[in-house]
């Protein structure tokens, strides 16, 4: 079996940001960066499957500038064979589109049997790639997958649904998932699998070669949420302090109609 | 992540801008060796993650003793982290794959044990003495030896332990009156009691191997009488795996000011005349067999000293960070509006303090460990002097970094005034638990003896010199930056006193007035410390002050904070260079007065009257 995993590199979401220059992005100096979390489920999910079936082929697969190569890394010393690098200086300018597109473009003719990715990115959240790429392909994808089993070509997932209800689905491979949050616990890398990380295969691949396509969306602009008033301090003895909560509960919100 | 526990851009700074770790990379033994940077910030992650929130548990909790069975139960919590520990294959990460070690170079490795120290002390203290033993009979066992016990040590899958103490040797280890008679088989039946124990029993590993020093029956009195034992609690069988019980038990731990989760055994050996031992290397070399995992393990409590350090200056700087007290005194700041205490002068000069102590004492770690890492792929005279370094250093990194821990630790507390002194934050339990890093390994009254009489006088001062020789080159260095050129001539100054303190000492050795050396011992390697660290300040400015010309240039303060609160690098090298220089125009002002305290003629310690203390 041949996995395809798709990994983002995302600044610490404890960074303190600033906005670019041009305030369509944030600014990327002095950022420390990690593996998308999402991602780490994906991988997580892809390396259980290779310690039971030894002969899967496992790729990683990253879109950025040079500093994306720390992520791969990190994803071949957790148990991935080999990562390729899509070189893009600015892939923080694509859409998710694009993004989806290149990827597209790449696995197309690698016959992936199985194609995980995290749910969302963390810096931008839009929660498309994954099922976009599955459209792209041709293949089933199911999304928010907190639960997987594969029993001989068909996997049993389940999905999170809002409430906190679940779906169980079953897809014939080849098929995309979008990994969620719980799905399982990343294992950190071992010291000698962080070794051998650094011997492992890592094709670097123009973005050029892969891009055939449009963005359909451009972010105009990205802003600082706007500072909400501060908060409202209650006086008082008891019995006159609940007067006024429920006053002002009732009077400024919905929670008794 | 934020972290309080390790400064992970300072440890940097010194792997690769100081020492220049990547150059030692490009020796072959180090080749494979260049991604550091990715095992340093995966030890954070660990640390923060699995480590540390086992540690305030741990504290609280304790260990319990069951004088029942004997037997002795670690907190729950750390069950799942001390595992994770291992299967990350940590702890031989500077061993030799032949043991299943990856090779990094030591000062890669020290970083890595300072953030697992700072993480949890408890924890890593206990795997860190498995690495030991497993150490010795790495360099000491036979075949068969390294064969059954060796691996499962390096692997941590068994608990080492460091058996010398008992009750009435104690630093005094020729002392010993454990005693080990011959059996027909080869083996020696031990029988005596040891103390101190630390890890000598829990419920972490499956079997424990005790490295016990006990006399052979006859043999002569004093520490050459001594020999080494491996006595295992499960006896292995053929196949290595643990079969028999051994007549070794812990009959009770010890109720301390701190180190609560990592408990400390009374061992008896052979109360049932029933503990069998194996000869560990030559009969009668226990003593300098036992030295070899206790120069690493003591380079090592220097490190956990530092841990402590580093772990309550962080927390320190976050405290007042948080805590809004009083007006600023600053004039162009509103005097009425309450600020974050970390603005008021008082504040700040305890946090630059030890700030100043931190970096310091990190540097000289780091590069105690560098010369080690220098001295395995140099040869000759060269790799000698390497070495030399170590042996001088040793005793300074053990000594220094632990008494200024709990300094440092006392200054943590005094930052957050009440509250640090509550066991809501962590000051009060770091200050409890660094305090035996003073004791560990031979009391840092027993490093300064060493410093002074083996390191010091015993080398003829060759060693020193090859010290003081690097001091110089980093002075000259120095002195060619215009802007350091003042700090340069202050730390010389310094260097010159202490040459001549040391000769003086060297004098007083052979003269009527020999003994006033024994009452000089800690007062100087206490001084030697804090030129150590100037030089070593020294060294870091002359690396952090052309890169903050760089970012900042020689703007006024209004400008120059504007590009501080933008540019974390600038920012970080503006705290480089106002610790480097608190500590050299500062700090070190201190170390002259105390250059006038050894020269000092009289010596009431040495004519003091033991019944004279009290009336």
């Amino acid at each position: 079996m041949k996995v395809l995993v798709c990994i983002k590199q995302v600044p610490d979401m404890e960074s303190r940001f600033k906005l670019n220059a041009a305030g369509n992005w944030y600014d990327t100096a002095d950022l420390a960066w990690r593996m998308n979390e999402y991602d780490e489920f994906a991988v997580e999910q892809a390396v259980l499957l290779k310690e039971k079936a030894p002969d899967t082929e496992l790729v990683a697969l990253s879109i950025g500038p040079e500093r994306v190569k720390e992520a791969m890394k990190k994803a071949l010393a957790m148990g991935i064979d080999r990562g390729v690098h899509v070189q893009d200086e600015a892939s923080f300018e694509k859409d998710p589109y694009q993004i989806a597109s290149v990827i597209a473009e790449y696995a197309r003719n690698e016959n992936f049997d199985l194609i995980l990715t995290g749910m969302q990115s963390q810096d931008r959240g839009s929660a498309q790639v994954g099922i976009l790429v599955g459209e792209m392909l041709g293949l089933p994808a199911v999304s928010t997958v907190v639960g997987f089993a594969l029993d001989g070509q068909v996997v049993t997932a389940k999905r999170e649904l809002e409430g906190g209800l679940k779906a169980v689905v079953k897809v014939g491979l080849p098929a995309l998932f979008t990994c969620q949050l719980g799905l399982n616990t990343p294992r950190y890398p071992t010291l000698p699998n962080i070794m051998k990380a650094k011997k492992k295969e890592l094709t670097a691949i123009p973005v050029a070669t892969l891009l055939k396509d449009e963005a359909l969306a451009v972010t105009e602009k990205v802003s600082y949420p706007e500072k909400r008033g501060s908060g409202l301090v209650l006086e008082g003895e008891i019995g006159e302090l609940t007067t006024k909560l429920v006053a002002l509960l009732k009077e400024k919100t919905s929670v008794f109609k | 992540m934020a972290t309080l526990l390790v400064d992970k851009r300072d440890q940097m700074f010194i792997l690769k801008e100081m020492l220049d770790i990547d150059a030692l990379c490009r020796f072959p033994k180090y080749a494979s060796h260049t991604g550091y940077p990715m095992v340093l910030t995966e030890a954070h992650k660990f640390a923060n993650v699995e480590l540390h929130p086992a540690t305030a548990e741990g504290d609280r909790q304790g260990c319990t003793y069951d004088p029942k069975t004997r037997a002795v139960t670690f907190p729950d919590c750390f069950k799942g982290p001390y595992r994770k520990l291992l299967d990350g294959g940590w702890l031989a990460m500077c061993d030799s794959p032949e043991v299943g070690g990856d090779g990094f170079p030591l000062t890669v490795g020290t970083a890595v044990s300072e953030v697992f120290y700072a993480g949890c002390f408890y924890l890593y203290g206990a795997a860190e003495l498995t690495h030991a033993a497993a150490k010795v009979i790495e360099t000491y066992g036979s075949d068969e030896q390294k064969r059954i016990y060796m691996k499962r040590l390096f692997a941590g899958e068994w608990q080492g332990t460091m058996c010398l103490t008992e009750p009435q040797a104690g630093s005094d280890v020729g002392a010993v009156q454990t005693v080990a008679r011959p059996n027909a088989d080869g083996s020696y039946n031990i029988v005596g009691t040891k103390i101190f124990i630390t890890a000598g029993e829990h419920d972490l590993t499956d079997n424990f191997v005790h490295m016990v020093l006990a006399r052979i029956e006859g043999d002569p009195a004093g520490t050459r009488g001594l020999s080494l034992f491996i006595v295992p609690k499960f006896t292995p069988d053929a196949a290595g795996n643990p079969g028999a019980r051994n007549d070794v038990y812990c009959t009770g731990i010890e109720h301390k000011m701190g180190l609560h989760g990592l408990v400390t055994c009374t061992m008896a050996f052979g109360d049932s005349n029933g503990c069998t031992g194996y000869l560990l290397g030559e009969r009668g070399k226990g003593m300098p067999e036992m030295f070899h995992m206790m120069n690493e393990q003591r380079l090592l409590v220097g490190v956990e000293g530092l841990s402590f350090s580093s772990n309550a200056f962080l927390h320190a700087v976050d405290y007042t960070q948080n805590r809004f007290q009083g007006g600023s005194v600053y004039p162009d700041r509103d005097r009425n509006a309450p600020v974050a205490i970390i603005n008021h002068p008082d504040v700040k000069r305890m946090l630059l303090t030890m700030k100043a102590y931190v970096e310091g004492g990190r540097a000289l770690a780091y590069f105690t460990s560098y010369c080690i890492d220098q001295a395995g792929v140099t040869e000759g005279e060269e790799s000698g002097r390497w070495h030399g370094l170590v042996e001088l250093l040793t005793p300074i990194v053990k000594a220094y970094n632990t008494d200024k821990s709990w300094e440092i630790t006392a200054l943590a507390i005094q930052c957050a005034g009440g509250y640090g002194y509550c066991s809501d934050y962590p000051f009060e339990r770091l200050a409890r638990d660094c305090k035996v890093t003073t004791l560990f390994e031979g009391t840092n009254g027993i490093q300064a003896i060493d410093l002074m009489f083996r390191k010091l006088l015993g080398n003829k001062l060759v060693n020193f010199r090859t010290l003081t020789g690097k001091m110089d080159r980093t002075i000259a260095e120095a002195g060619r930056i215009e802007s350091l050129a003042g700090y340069a001539a202050t730390v010389r100054r310094a260097k010159e006193e202490l040459e001549a303190t040391v000769e003086g000492l060297a004098a007083l050795a052979g003269s009527e007035q020999g003994l006033d050396l024994y009452a000089k011992t800690a007062p100087f390697l206490d001084l030697m410390g804090d030129v150590t660290l100037a030089w070593l300040h020294l060294w870091q400015l002359t690396i952090a002050e052309p890169k903050l010309m760089e970012a900042v240039g020689a703007k006024g303060k209004g400008e120059r904070e504007a590009i501080l609160a933008k540019n974390k690098n600038a920012a970080f090298y503006y705290g480089k260079v106002m610790a480097g220089q608190f500590y050299i125009g500062t700090l070190l002002k201190n170390s002259f007065g105390k250059f006038e305290r050894l020269r000092a003629e009289e010596n009431p310690v040495i004519d003091m009257f033991e019944k004279s203390f009290v009336a």
